[in-house]
């Protein structure tokens, strides 16, 4: 017999939740864009790429429920085909930043000594150059298309990922288990890879959702500068720059692909902040 | 008290930041012309420059001998008269009196020479007039105020094609000798017209003050000189909504860079004036040679039979340009009207017929395959020019829908013609301006042009043979026909596929007066828009 105080298993992780309903909103947004992604291909009524040309700058209406652009595209199907490219972007530039940050970060705190040095030193100079002028640069001289945007923000990225696992690794390291790893004479690599880690990857799930947020906020940047995706490609920022010469007379143009890049952007920061408050013990309210 | 004092600093410092950004400044308004300019000149030195922007900025500072009115006809601006030799190889022309460089000078024939030497050696633009092609083989100065042009083959079209042509620009000869070639027009440039160059902020502006010892203005103006504006200030907006926004708050006083888009707003808007005239520039799509699959005449056909004008001049110009059948416009001198039957007519079916004629078939994705391979091909544009990104859109769609996969890459113009001289695309969608016909499809389609301007890399010695004609024969009649057949193997050959012909726009606040001067020529020549201009 339970005290009648406390809750049965199932409505204790309710309340917990209704605790972080925010993060119950943003993982619904969440949803609703990775299933947008998956079924772009049923939900959309037209071809996004499909120009026609009896129905420029159509206002919305019944038969295009965001209207159309400059060339008579359906906005709706191309802001619902931008949620791939969106989703595509998010993951390709947070895995590009998290295996770049997380092995010299992991490196860094590991080995320690002058590698340590040497390696915070370079995240120190990559952090005193504005995140987007560096992006701006690096896409600059690799030359515009979605591929070489990704890369370009990925390269950028990693600062914050290599100094979170630096942290972790450094606490990490000292415990126990892992002295006890290297009493029996596991390796560098064994105990890097096998003990310090998996146990420092939860902190790093809670950042990827917080950094995708940012990833496709630069994405939306560059293309807007014209350094990413290049046309047709349904990409919301890229919409949105094709949209500004309208805003005047055709407000649906952009206002359609920045409310998209506003739901994505707003559904993972809400998961991301609901994640850290339940699995970080230092933020974590009462349960 | 304490906020007397505060108040007094604050004043202390507008005033002293005044001076700083003197296009902002409303005590200077009524004497300075502020021209919103959609496209930074990449030089201002006339016989360097191949660019629409740069010819358009420098015009106001240098002057060629010549000029056209409206009708095209040649009219004295620094020349005084001219003397041709039957032969047509041998051209007087005499000076005004009173002619000064902006440094004092007076203006000689030696400068003119020294120009004309110039003028062969280093412009790209300068083919009719080099020795090689029969050009200018001699001049002498046999006194201050007289040059005779000495050419080796006839040169009928020298007056109307080179010696009009800003790009011929007089600069003392002074200048040219003491001034490394590459700070021309960059630091400096020193000419005759009406106003004299004085700074070039990269990025930002390029500032002009009056020449008021002018006088020289062509007759068609109704001022002569001096001009009335004190300065001028040439506003770099690279970005059409900004000039959009830039002219409707009042900002710019006038710019001839207005887009379609911008067009549609501006008209809406009670400040501000707006106008439009039929003009030489034209929209074109250019074929590289150097691919296997355009090597086939079919295959070319059938893209110019998959590309729907009309639809480009709709959705890519939101109707304010036309669909254009020759390489040349109606507006240019030389056009020739029956081009347009042997334009390729908008008929998809036909094109998918020519493509199975050459051995394309469709494969299970809709993308022609020959041998194994898909017909996919690189589609290159401007990315800072609505019109053209829009327009490679659509030909990319056009494309599409007969089974041709277009990727389009967009480059700033400056960076897309870079490309198209490496040779490193396969579609080009591209732009030219010209009055005068045959110099124009010269520049585009001779041999000797590659890949210089004549981005196609294809070399057919019967066109170069026509384009000599048209340029060299003494009877007007023979330079017509070669010309018009010139403009015949062009659309024939499928190699260009001529897009859309444009429009000339400006927008203007209504303070600006003159504009009705403007508007009684066709095309708004630059000595117009820098003597006939004043504020209301």
């Amino acid at each position: 017999m339970r005290p009648a105080h406390v809750a049965s298993p199932a409505v204790w992780t309710l309340r917990r939740l209704w605790r972080h309903r925010l993060m119950l909103v943003g993982a619904l947004l969440v949803l609703v864009v990775a299933a947008a992604a998956l079924l772009a291909g049923y939900l959309a009524p037209y071809d996004p790429i499909a120009l026609d040309i009896d129905a420029l700058l159509t206002p919305p209406g019944a038969k295009h429920l965001f209207g159309t652009d400059e060339l008579g595209r359906d906005i709706f199907s191309r802001v619902v085909y931008g949620t791939r490219f969106a989703l595509l972007i998010g993951v390709a530039v947070v895995l590009i930043e998290a295996v770049i940050g997380i092995m010299l970060g992991a490196c860094a705190a590991y080995f320690g000594g002058w590698a340590d040095a040497l390696l915070m030193r370079l995240v120190d100079i990559m952090l005193a150059i504005p995140t987007l002028v560096l992006a701006l640069a690096i896409a600059g001289v690799l030359g515009g298309g979605l591929g070489n945007m990704i890369l370009a923000i990925g390269i950028t990225g990693w600062r914050e990922f290599a100094r979170l696992i630096r942290g972790q690794v450094l606490v990490i390291r000292t415990s126990t288990y892992v002295e006890a790893a290297r009493a029996v004479g596991a390796g560098d690599a064994r105990i890097l890879g096998r003990h310090i880690l998996p146990n420092a990857l939860g902190t790093v799930v809670v950042y990827t959702t917080l950094e995708m947020p940012a990833a496709l906020l630069w994405a939306a940047s560059l293309s807007f500068l014209g350094l990413g995706a290049q046309p047709p490609t349904p990409e919301w920022g890229a919409m949105i720059a094709e949209g500004r010469g309208f805003v005047g007379q055709a407000w649906w143009v952009s206002t359609f692909p920045g409310l998209a890049i506003m739901t994505t952007v707003l559904g993972f920061n809400f998961l991301g902040d609901g994640l850290r408050d339940m699995l970080d013990p230092r933020t974590a309210r009462g349960l | 008290m304490r906020w007397q004092i505060a108040l007094l600093v604050l004043v202390g410092m507008i005033a002293l930041l005044m001076p700083g950004m003197p296009q902002f400044a409303g005590a200077q308004a009524a004497t300075t012309l502020i021209q919103g300019l959609g496209e930074e000149p990449d030089n201002l030195d006339p016989q360097r420059t191949t660019r629409f922007h740069s010819l358009v900025v420098l015009s106001y500072v240098a002057e060629p001998l010549f000029t056209l009115d409206k009708n095209y006809k040649v009219v004295p601006l620094l020349a005084q008269s001219h003397e041709w030799s039957a032969d047509r190889k041998t051209l007087k022309v005499t000076l005004k009196p009173e002619l000064f460089f902006h440094n004092g000078a007076p203006v000689t024939s030696a400068d003119v020479k020294a120009t004309f030497e110039r003028y062969i050696t280093v412009s790209p633009l300068s083919s009719y007039m080099r020795p090689r092609t029969g050009g200018i083989v001699g001049m002498d100065t046999p006194d201050a105020r007289t040059i005779i042009f000495r050419f080796g083959q006839p040169k009928p079209l020298a007056m109307i094609s080179d010696l009009s042509d800003a790009h011929t620009g007089i600069l003392p000869a002074s200048f040219i000798a003491s001034t490394p070639s590459a700070d021309i027009g960059i630091r400096a440039l020193i000419g005759t017209g009406p106003y004299i160059f004085k700074e070039w902020v990269p990025g930002d502006r390029i500032v002009m003050e009056r020449f008021d010892r002018y006088r020289w203005g062509p007759a068609f103006s109704p001022n002569r000189g001096p001009a009335s504006f004190q300065r001028l200030v040439f506003r770099v907006v690279p970005e059409d909504a900004t000039m959009t926004a830039e002219v409707a708050a009042g900002n710019v006083d006038l710019t001839f860079d207005v887009t379609p888009s911008g067009l549609q707003q501006l008209r809406a808007n009670p400040n501000v004036t707006v106008m439009q005239a039929p003009s030489f520039s034209v929209q074109y799509l250019v074929l590289n040679m150097e691919r296997w699959f355009f090597q086939s005449t079919k295959v070319r056909q059938a893209i110019a039979h998959s590309i729907d004008k009309e639809a480009i001049a709709r959705a890519a110009w939101l109707g304010v340009g036309r669909p254009l059948e020759g390489l040349i416009s109606e507006a240019t001198i030389g056009f020739w009207p029956p081009v347009r039957g042997y334009a390729y007519k908008y008929d998809v079916e036909r094109a998918k017929q020519l493509f199975a004629e050459a051995g394309w078939r469709a494969g299970p994705d809709g993308i022609l395959r020959r041998d194994g391979e898909r017909f996919e091909v690189t589609l290159v544009t401007f990315s800072n020019v609505d019109q053209w990104r829009r327009a490679g859109i659509v030909v990319q769609s056009q494309l599409r829908q007969v089974g041709i996969d277009v990727k389009v890459e967009t480059a700033e113009v400056g960076a897309a013609y870079d490309r198209a001289r490496a040779g490193t695309f396969d579609v080009g969608v591209f732009r030219n301006t010209w009055w005068l016909g045959q110099p124009y499809l010269n520049f585009l389609t001779h041999s000797t042009n590659i890949p210089v301007s004549n981005f196609s890399r294809w070399a057919n010695p019967e066109l170069d043979k026509l384009l000599e004609t048209a340029g060299s024969a003494v009877d007007d009649d023979e330079r017509d026909q070669a010309l018009n057949r010139v403009q015949r193997i062009i659309v024939e050959s499928a190699v260009w596929v001529p897009l859309v012909s444009n429009t000339s726009l400006l927008a203007a606040k209504k303070s600006v007066g003159g504009l009705e001067v403007l508007a009684s020529h066709p095309w708004w020549p630059p000595h117009l828009r820098a003597l006939a201009l004043t504020r209301k």
